[in-house]
């Protein structure tokens, strides 16, 4: 007998067949056609016939393991094999497999069966591909079930259970009800699919199952734990068995027990029971004191609030005044202003002499952290360090990170080079980063790594930069800003500028840009000395580098610098000296509103979706004398007025903007404005870019308000807890536009851009952190703006705002009125909204201070 | 490569009644090695905190937090140190490292025996735990106590789960890691309770907290005197506790501006005992590839002073490096370097509220737990293979398949690559092998300079 042949037979003819035949065989030439059924499996996975485990041949193949591998491990090995593997994608294919096996393996002996059951049972995981194991659950169980036994009760056999026992039999006629269902409360996971609540309390009423038993193994699996959307069956489960006062009451220490920890939706369940309960027969004193004392720590305000509605109630009728006046002791400065006054009212109902209102928490710090500027990181100094430093830029996937050390690279690529050409260049063929290496590859791309790269190839070329690149160089240099509606101006600024720096390398002795401080300014002393080295070197000063150079003057120059600078000869030592002696660039003129206006691929006339959008207009300075580089940046939109919505495509390097123009933020602000007003996302470096804002100089207005809306609304948390820093170093520096601020914030949550919400929580931080009296500046502006019109609906969080208003306003001592709110406090009316109104009006007004 | 670790306990732990019976698998005692140690039976005076403890403790065995799915569970590590008890656990991400320090405030009874092991941990007793409350103390017994036997019986357990050798690495290393931590911040309870329910819910990012007030603000970039919260969602385990809380302690390391997110410990107080969690760097990070311990492991000094110091610990509460270094003849920075090696083989843990290492031996296969970490066994492949070659005293060429790394010794100690993994942790995740490879051959010329 040929074994192959054999099997070649055998995949031709219909399972049941195999079956017969192999039966037939003599038990030495079963075990050959086992022998041969990996490698036979092996050789035709290849062939279409084998590929898929759902095929025909693959099921006669699994059927002749079946019924010739002598083991039952082997067998179990066998059919689990991922080749053999069906995926269920009916109950009907996954029982007629079974029903084949089955009848492949029926010849062995009980106890072998038994054992294949087991094993299979035993392979099944509890996660992962689990509808790939749907077969094999249900082969084990119906082996199972055809030898009459205890099913096992592991987790993983239990959760197949759930899922597909329905398909080989109703609940109530399960053989394996019995032995399976306490697990189904014990084992993790459950419940999140389960649909069987309405079965089983038919079943509990005909008596199949023990309803004590569901009723135990609910709370059982209240007190485990688990996840929300598992547990939320089990609370479905209890409640649909409607227990009874005693039913609930022989649980009574079980439901106390578990209101610390549970999930909100069981922790509700639970107080329902105990107030069922108590209503009947009060909990006794240790229980009440434990369940209050767990359910006002609770951090939900809804199931705050129950509690405090039970405990007023029963007080009096349950003679408990006492031990309500101790649970009442946790909530009587709670931060929850609702929870405090109904606590309040009830302990002053019971008799208790409730001192007057305390300030809310532990008392907030007097002012914001003090402002204290970052550090610049140290010039590089060597070739060694600016390998280091280029192959950090160069790295793939930095991203905004790069653009933080860009300045640093390109002042140090420049003067390594003027200082130790040799050992640059020696240091740089060694082991140049890729991409820079090749001293002919054309670098494309505009990013931080294109720069620094295209930088250091020409450390490499060794030629002087003349001839056919300078003027490329230069033409490329010199393109104008056409491109100025997809592209934010701040950003084709910075391309400009980095196109030079490539022409400086091995010419230029530095930069003259380089910041000298973190927030970008260059000091104008060390400004006028770089120009300085230029001109003795009797090179001109490079174009881009200097117009940079001079947006980065402080905003107090000094007389030092100034009288130095009328000593520089050179045209470009002329024009810093006028720029310094006039104290820099005029501040320009800088306004950010909102905009009803057509989007740029407007859709023709009879599209009137014209949406509202915060755009800022800037404006040079009334007869100021701008160069013509960095008007660029000072004239936004280019035309007389916008017209409509520009959309930026998306850009990285936000962060690098105010180091840009250091000492005039708010025009940044407007260009950030502007760009953020192409998308409702906040982009996540728009934090690190508000604190970029906050630390460099200039006057504050609308457009800073503006993006710190923005900013305070983020979704990313990163972002916003940047921006609440940046509102802090605003508030330390005086210089926070509140009242900007306050109009920003409803304007863009008219636009649907800004929630509330997380305004809410970030104003909350900042006033936690020291930022009280600028947040409640925020507010006075903002709130009145807010307030809805009679019959009109709140923003989302409002009610949180004016909480947040209270606070700040009892922290300052604040007693003046803010305009509308009187009337919103006077209109009543039940909702959080009203009720916070009254509680800010009552603060305001209040005489005593 | 991922071994199994068996359990095997004389009857499963349980809660009858009054009295919590854990049971122990073989491990170590001050006298040797033990199938079923006994450490301690008497009165646990804080029941309901330490049973939400052990919870807690559970709850971090079976996470893994950067892929939510429950896993199997690797039961508690409990230490008896004489005057306290230590429970340990270490997730199955090998991201959060758990300890439950019951102290001697909340324990009234005999220490029995000294040592390390593991406790079985299973759902019947979770559920019992959970349902521990009110003000009543239990009768705690760690080990077989003859006379709970009669009461708690039950069929013998044997657990089979995973072991990796990243999980046991991780485990050993966070210890040594939390050396380098200083206390940053201390919240009392009311502000420790709005800090953590603060935290925003399933956040897996990096925060940072500043000090604001009395509370903790995050911040969105490293500053000095911040600790960095890597993944605030696995503080989690730390809410159900907060009803008992005390104070929440911060610790982390040094943190300048422009830092790389680091490892850091939150501490909650509570009443008799402290609950410890040690956070990796990132939510997707484990321990082990911190490579913190590189440094120490690097030469063969600190392996033949870690045995001489190994044979010296009783399991002490406080292991004191002077008074070891007294008993061993050695000087303490060659102890600190020997605790640290033997950190590694998970034979010290580092307790950050009494910044001092205590004595423990981890039950588990100690030649799988101190195998050379990769990192190392890269370097040296690097430096049999000649790929060192130092062009000045200070910088080193690292020739690796084609490409090179230069390799900078700074004049203030840092050592610093080219290599995109350095650019992107700078230091944070221990040296690179192209550092580890060329500080080898710079200490062996040292060597033959001397």
């Amino acid at each position: 007998m040929n074994a192959r042949e054999v099997l070649d037979g055998w995949v031709a003819r219909p399972a049941p067949e195999v079956i017969r035949l192999a039966r037939a065989l003599a038990p030495a030439e079963r075990r050959e056609v086992a022998a041969e059924l990996p490698r036979y499996l092996r050789d035709r996975l290849g062939s279409p016939a084998f590929r898929w485990p759902d095929s025909d041949r693959t099921v006669r193949l699994l059927v002749a393991g079946a019924a010739t591998i002598g083991g039952a491990a082997g067998v179990a090995r066998w059919v689990w094999r991922r080749e053999l593997r069906s995926a269920a994608w009916s109950d009907s294919s996954g029982q007629a497999r079974s029903r084949l096996v089955r009848a492949a393996v029926a010849d062995r002996p009980d106890a072998w069966r038994s054992d294949l059951a087991h094993r299979l049972a035993g392979r099944l995981r509890t996660s992962g591909d689990s509808w790939q194991e749907a077969p094999l659950w249900i082969l084990a169980a119906e082996l199972i079930r055809d030898l009459g036994e205890q099913p096992p009760v592991t987790p993983a056999f239990v959760t197949g259970w759930t899922a597909w026992g329905a398909t080989l039999s109703r609940l109530e006629d399960d053989p394996f009800l019995d032995a399976l269902l306490p697990r189904l409360f014990e084992v993790d996971g459950l419940g999140g699919a389960l649909t069987w609540d309405r079965t089983l309390v038919g079943l509990a009423r005909e008596g199949r199952v023990e309803r004590a038993a569901l009723l135990d193994g609910c709370a059982g699996r209240f007190l485990r734990g688990g996840r929300v959307t598992d547990l939320r069956w089990f609370v479905r489960l209890y409640e649909a068995l409607e227990p009874s006062v005693d039913e609930a009451a022989a649980r009574m220490r079980d439901l106390v027990r578990l209101l610390p920890t549970a999930p909100a939706p069981v922790a509700e369940l639970a107080l329902r029971e105990i107030r069922r309960v108590d209503a009947e027969r009060p909990l006794d004193p240790d229980l009440f004191a434990e369940a209050s004392g767990a359910l006002l720590f609770r951090p939900e305000k809804k199931l705050v609030r129950a509690t405090l509605i039970w405990l007023d109630r029963t007080a009096r009728k349950h003679d408990r005044a006492g031990a309500t006046l101790d649970a009442l002791a946790a909530v009587l400065d709670a931060d929850d202003l609702d929870a405090r006054e109904r606590a309040r009212a009830t302990a002053a109902k019971l008799g208790a002499t409730v001192t007057a209102d305390a300030p809310a928490g532990d008392p907030a710090p007097p002012g914001p952290p003090p402002f204290v500027p970052r550090e610049l990181p140290a010039p590089i100094a060597t070739p060694t360090e600016l390998i280091e430093a280029l192959s950090a830029v160069m790295a793939p996937g930095r991203g905004e990170a790069a653009y933080g050390d860009l300045e640093r690279v390109m002042a140090g690529v420049v003067e390594c080079v003027h200082r130790d050409p040799g050992g640059t260049r020696e240091a740089l063929l060694r082991l140049a980063p890729d991409g820079a290496r090749d001293r002919h590859r054309r670098i494309v791309g505009e990013s931080p790594a294109a720069w620094a790269a295209r930088a250091a190839q020409r450390i490499l070329t060794s030629a002087p930069s003349f001839g056919l690149r300078t003027v490329l160089d230069t033409l490329r240099r010199e393109r104008p800003w056409t491109d100025a509606l997809s592209v934010p101006p701040p950003v084709l600024f910075l391309r400009w500028r980095m196109r030079e720096v490539p022409s400086l390398v091995g010419r230029a002795p530095l930069l003259l840009a380089t910041p000298t401080a973190a927030s970008g300014h260059v000091d104008p002393g060390v400004l006028v000395s770089r120009l300085r080295s230029f001109e003795e070197a009797g090179l001109l000063a490079p174009h881009a580098d200097l117009h940079q150079a001079l947006l980065r003057v402080p905003r107090d120059i000094g007389a030092e610098a100034v009288k130095a600078a009328a000593e520089l000869r050179s045209p470009a030592g002329r024009v810093l000296a006028a720029w310094l002696a006039a104290g820099g660039l005029p501040d320009p003129r800088v306004t950010c509103e909102p905009l009803k206006l057509p989007p740029k691929y407007h859709r023709g006339p009879y599209d009137d979706r014209f949406p509202t959008k915060s755009l800022a207009t800037v404006r040079p300075a009334p007869g100021a004398d701008v160069p013509e580089p960095i008007s660029h940046l000072v004239r936004l939109p280019t035309g007389d007025a916008w017209t409509h919505h520009p959309e930026y495509a998306f850009r990285s390097g936000l962060s690098g903007w105010p180091a840009l123009m250091p000492s005039h933020r708010e025009v940044i602000a407007g260009h950030l404005a502007t760009y953020l007003a192409g998308s409702e996302d906040e982009p996540d470096e728009l934090g690190a870019a508000l604190l970029a804002l906050a630390e460099a100089d200039g006057p504050t207005g609308a457009a800073t308000g503006t993006v710190l809306a923005r900013g305070l609304s983020a979704t990313a948390r990163t972002a916003r807890a940047g921006s609440v820093d940046a509102f802090l170093t605003f508030s330390a520096r005086g210089r926070l536009p509140a009242a900007e601020l306050g109009t920003a914030i409803p304007a863009l949550a008219g636009q649907g851009i800004v929630k509330v919400n997380r305004v809410t929580e970030a104003l909350d931080e900042a006033a936690r952190a020291g930022g009280h009296a600028d947040v409640w500046a925020t507010l006075a502006t903002a709130l009145p703006r807010l307030f809805p019109a009679p019959g009109e609906r709140a923003a989302t969080g409002l009610a949180d705002l004016v909480a947040l208003a209270t606070r700040s306003a009892e922290t300052l001592g604040v007693r003046t009125g803010l305009p509308g709110l009187a009337d919103l406090a006077a209109r009543g009316g039940g909702s959080r909204v009203a009720k916070e109104a009254v509680r800010l009006h009552r603060t305001l007004t209040e005489t005593t201070g | 490569m991922a071994t199994a670790q068996a359990y095997a306990y004389s009857r499963p732990s349980a809660l009858a009644g009054d009295s919590l019976g854990l049971s122990t698998s073989g491990g170590t005692t001050a006298a040797g090695p033990a199938a079923h140690p006994h450490f301690f039976s008497g009165l646990l005076t804080q029941a309901a905190p330490a049973a939400a403890g052990l919870i807690a403790l559970a709850d971090v065995a079976q996470a893994r937090y950067h892929q939510p799915q429950l896993t199997a569970m690797r039961d508690p590590v409990v230490t008896c140190n004489g005057d306290r008890l230590r429970m340990e656990s270490f997730s199955a991400c090998c991201g959060v490292y758990a300890r439950l320090d019951v102290l001697e405030g909340a324990l009234d009874g005999d220490v029995v025996e000294l040592g390390t092991t593991n406790v079985d941990v299973n759902g019947p007793l979770r559920e019992a735990l959970a349902r521990v409350g009110g003000s009543d103390p239990l009768h705690l017994a760690v080990g077989a106590d003859e006379l709970a036997v009669t009461t708690l019986d039950g069929a013998v357990v044997e657990k089979k789960v995973p072991l990796p050798e990243r999980w046991l690495r991780g485990f050993a290393e966070v210890q040594v890691i939390a050396a380098a931590f200083d206390p940053r911040a201390e919240l009392t309870a009311p502000e420790a309770v709005r800090f953590l329910r603060g935290l925003p819910r399933g956040a897996r990012d990096v925060l940072w907290a500043v000090p604001a007030g009395r509370g903790l603000r995050a911040t969105s970039r490293p500053v000095p005197g911040a600790v960095c919260l890597p993944g605030p969602e696995r503080l989690r385990t730390m809410v159900p506790l907060l009803r008992f809380a005390r104070a929440l302690r911060a610790y982390g390391p040094v943190v300048s501006a422009g830092n790389v997110p680091v490892a850091s410990a939150w501490e909650l107080e509570l009443p008799g005992m402290r609950y410890v969690l040690t956070l990796s760097p990132e939510v997707r990070r484990g321990f082990s590839g911190e490579g913190a311990v590189l440094d120490a492991l690097i030469t063969d000094e600190a392996a033949e002073d870690a045995d001489l110091i190994g044979a010296l610990l009783a399991f002490e509460p406080r292991v004191e490096p002077d008074l070891l270094a007294g008993r061993a003849g050695l000087d303490t920075a060659r102890v600190r370097a020997a605790l640290t090696q033997l950190g590694t083989s998970g034979r010290v843990g580092y307790d950050t509220a009494e910044a001092a290492h205590f004595h423990r031996e981890l039950p588990y296969d100690r030649d799988r737990v101190a195998a050379m970490n990769p990192r190392l066994r890269s370097a040296h492949a690097l430096v049999d293979g000649g790929a060192v070659d130092f062009v000045s005293d200070g910088v080193a060429l690292v020739e690796v398949e084609d490409r090179t790394r230069q390799v900078r010794f700074g004049d203030d100690g840092q050592v610093s690559c080219t290599c995109p993994w350095w650019t992107d942790h700078r230091g944070g995740r221990g040296p690179c092998k192209h550092v580890l490879a060329a500080r080898l051959v710079r200490s062996r010329s040292h060597e033959t300079v001397r």
